[in-house]
């Protein structure tokens, strides 16, 4: 099968697996990577910028999983589309360390390299530090969110095979 | 927020596009400037505190973690120092690898200041991401000249952040002949780019403010310095790496974890690319130094504002050098060099993308060490970004406050401060009560 075809759909998993909920992107792409066929690309990032974009160019439909931060109850999905631009607040005031995902969907979207479809599954985390290991409601959801993207990529809209 | 306009007093709470968190605050009395302090409130590190009683062979690995933009200034400079207790010198092809892994990590750093963090207070931009939306080509060439960098310090160093592939005496693997030749026509197309990047930088207006600085680089005897020489400075500094301590001092002040240096007393100095092209010109080939005339830009320049163009200048410089190397490249017969641990001091100091980056290490003859030093760039740079900001402040009084903080600002990023490196903390001593 010719390379472009298998890699039109990206699933990325982000996040640090040494930083407790922060690794929960990591775990889900790890479960996926063993029940989704061989023709989807499954993908560990730390969530640099760049690193992402070099990632999905040229992909047609990229899932990206990633822990969030936004006050909402732990273990909480989010589902966000990459077109939603509105919820996409770039930090233009951070320092380079803060140069992630939103960013790198911000600079494709103006470098014209955006994947048609981008589809980001958000996990409310709550526990940062140090170690391995989730905080219970981040658990609980890693399945959930493992089933949800089977099925979204079982569902016929993205064909898998 | 600090009040009354008519003392004009400021806070930058938390600086934008720098490495690492820090912020500013200026302090204005009688129209004067009363105080002017770089906070760095980033967390101190540790490092040289636990690299005590590790083996000096992970000196390297451990030190490199300690910035994910130069990681390899860091294993340079700490496999040179343990090299250098060791008795030991590493030459030939070995060295040159080196030499071009560090090229890679210019390329990288320079052109992620150059493109995502600086051109964009030239051009009136908050941000790079910002900058891409009316000139999507420029910030292509940008990413795609420091994804060149990257690939350099894949090849060489196994990865591109964190490299994993050097140690002490060489490398754990070396590339063979072909697997450097690949990498030709994107450096080809890098030298390209990087002219083209000095041209544009060029262009910008910059503000007028030249100062009487002391630059301090490493000077090598035929080349561009980056990982050997002494160190030198334009104002009669001329000593051996290991006599460093004996002209630098460090000093903790209250606002800011990062330690301030000073050079034989009180004196302020600058480190960074600046100072390598001010102490360096001659040593940079034809084709730099060409461009560098063309860009406007006399052998010596001391407006800090024109740091992104020399910036640009060593990118260029990083795609010549490791384009020669490829040329001469023969593989060595071995990886690396044995490097038996010695009872002994060694020091080392190479030139990271933001300057000169210190280390001294203690080693026991078991490999063990005793005491570990580490004086990064930008702390060495804290006490000439805050004096330039006392001089330039006076001088754009009557800007509004937005435009004020803005330059402010600038001036603060044209050292390309990696506030991360530079993080330390005070010897702690523990005194029981009997």
């Amino acid at each position: 099968m010719p390379d472009t075809q298998t890699e039109r759909i990206l699933v990325i998993g982000i996040g640090n697996e040494f930083r407790r909920d922060d690794g929960v992107g990591i775990a889900v792409a790890r479960q996926l990577k063993k029940i989704l066929p061989e023709t989807v690309k499954v993908i560990e990032q730390n969530g640099e910028a760049s690193a992402l974009m070099e990632a999905w160019k040229g992909a047609e439909f990229v899932i990206v999983i990633d822990a969030v931060s936004s006050g909402a109850k732990p273990g909480t999905i989010h589902r966000l589309s990459f077109k939603d631009e509105s919820r996409f607040k770039i930090r233009s005031q951070g320092s380079t360390h803060s140069f992630g995902l939103t960013e790198a969907i911000a600079l494709s979207r103006y470098l014209n390299c955006l994947p048609e479809e981008g589809l980001v599954f958000g996990i409310e985390g709550v526990d940062y530090a140090q170690g391995s290991g989730f905080s219970p409601d981040v658990l609980s959801s890693v399945d959930l969110v493992v089933e949800q993207i089977g099925d979204l990529l079982q569902s016929g809209r993205i064909d898998p095979s | 927020m600090h009040q009354e306009n008519e003392d004009r007093s400021f806070k930058v709470e938390a600086l934008a596009r720098v490495e690492g968190e820090g912020g500013l605050t200026v302090k204005m009395k009688d129209g004067k400037v009363a105080d002017v302090q770089l906070r760095i409130f980033e967390p101190p590190r540790f490092f040289e505190a636990f690299l005590r009683d590790r083996q000096f062979t992970e000196a390297p690995d451990i030190t490199a973690r300690i910035c994910g933009i130069c990681p390899v200034a860091y294993q340079m400079s700490a496999s040179h120092a343990m090299e250098d207790a060791c008795g030991v010198t590493v030459g030939g092809a070995l060295r040159d690898l080196r030499r071009m892994l560090y090229c890679g990590e210019w390329i990288e750093s320079h052109t992620l200041h150059v493109y995502m963090l600086h051109a964009p207070d030239f051009l009136g931009y908050d941000s790079g991401i910002h900058m891409a939306k009316d000139f999507p080509d420029i910030v292509e060439r940008g990413l795609r000249l420091k994804k060149i960098g990257n690939t350099l310090m894949t090849l060489l160093g196994g990865r591109s952040v964190h490299p994993v592939n050097v140690r002490l005496g060489g490398f754990y693997r070396v590339p063979t002949r072909s697997e450097m030749a690949a990498l030709k026509p994107d450096l080809e197309w890098a030298r390209e780019a990087a002219l083209q990047t000095v041209q544009w930088v060029a262009g910008f207006e910059f503000p007028d403010f030249e100062q009487d600085y002391t630059f301090v680089s490493l000077r090598h005897a035929s080349e561009y310095p980056i990982n050997e020489g002494r160190i030198v400075s334009n104002k009669g500094l001329d000593i051996a790496i290991s006599e460093y301590e004996q002209h630098f001092a460090e000093e903790h002040v209250a606002h800011s974890t990062a330690l301030h240096s000073r050079l034989d007393g009180n004196k302020l100095y600058f480190v960074g690319p600046m100072a390598r092209y001010n102490l360096n010109f001659d040593r940079l080939p034809d084709a730099v130094q060409k461009a560098a005339e063309a860009a406007g830009l006399r052998q010596q320049c001391r407006n800090p504002f024109q740091g992104i163009i020399i910036r640009s200048l060593e990118i260029l410089y990083a795609c010549e050098e490791s384009l020669r190397i490829i040329d001469n490249y023969k593989p060595p017969k071995l990886p690396s060099v044995a490097v038996p641990p010695k009872d002994a001091i060694g020091y080392g100091c190479t030139e990271a993308p933001r300057g000169l980056l210190y280390h001294r290490y203690r080693i026991e003859g078991n490999g063990k060490i005793r005491e570990a030093k580490i004086v990064p760039p930008t702390s060495q740079n804290q006490r000439i970004i805050e004096d330039d900001l006392s001089r330039l402040i006076p001088k754009i009084i009557d800007f509004p406050q937005d435009k004020l903080k803005h330059r402010c600002e600038q001036a603060i990023r044209n050292y390309d401060p990696c506030i991360s490196c530079s993080t330390h903390f005070l010897d702690l001593k523990i005194e029981e009560a009997d």
